[in-house]
């Protein structure tokens, strides 16, 4: 694998994050769909909601590795068969008459 | 480079939005701190289907767009040439076939 340059490795930085402010703007919004319950009569928290909301980070941050573990092998065994797909393509025999 | 940065930045942004709408359609228990089993299954295939969908819905934007193109090109040289329609059209009928 190529050693990433300097500025490669700081926009790869900027980049990660980035899509971790998107990652908790993202599970805030989840979260406070699943946990909160839209009855006002009370400016605190109950414990339920508490306790939702904790174990609501938890399988967020979860679902969140699963995914990403399954994305990235799903993506890398797509890899061969778009290489194989490129080598067959058929429009790369025009001109070599046999 | 650009371009390629790019490419994976609409995959992380992909990426977040799956775990986004596959959390909320799978996910509905919260009386463990763990996920449950059938939350899990859930949400791999949840994942491979809006990796499909999101595929299928490329291709398809892809023809739509390809055919406007051409479209558009064939309008362009019709404006140009007029008369460049009639000429082809006689042209093709004289061809043996």
């Amino acid at each position: 694998m190529a050693e990433l340059s300097s500025n490669q490795l700081q926009a790869a930085g900027e980049l990660e994050i980035e899509m971790m402010q998107d990652l908790y703007k993202r599970m805030t919004t989840a979260c406070h769909k699943k946990c909160v319950i839209p009855r006002y009569k009370d400016s605190e928290l109950s414990k339920g909601e508490s306790v939702c909301i904790d174990r609501c980070v938890a399988k967020y941050m979860e679902v969140h590795d699963r995914i990403g573990k399954q994305l990235t092998s799903m993506t890398l065994q797509q890899q061969p068969t778009l290489q194989a797909q490129q080598a067959n393509d058929p429009s790369r025999v025009v001109g070599s008459y046999q | 480079m650009a371009a390629e940065e790019h490419i994976f930045r609409e995959f992380l942004e992909t990426y977040n939005r799956i775990v986004e709408e596959c959390f909320n359609r799978c996910v509905y228990t919260f009386n463990y701190r763990y996920l449950l089993d059938n939350e899990v299954d859930c949400a791999s295939r949840c994942t491979s289907r809006y990796v499909n969908y999101n595929q299928r819905l490329a291709m398809n934007f892809a023809k739509i767009q390809s055919k406007k193109m051409i479209d558009a090109q064939e309008q362009a040289e019709a404006q140009q040439d007029p008369s460049l329609m009639v000429n082809t059209q006689i042209a093709d009928t004289s061809k043996p076939s």
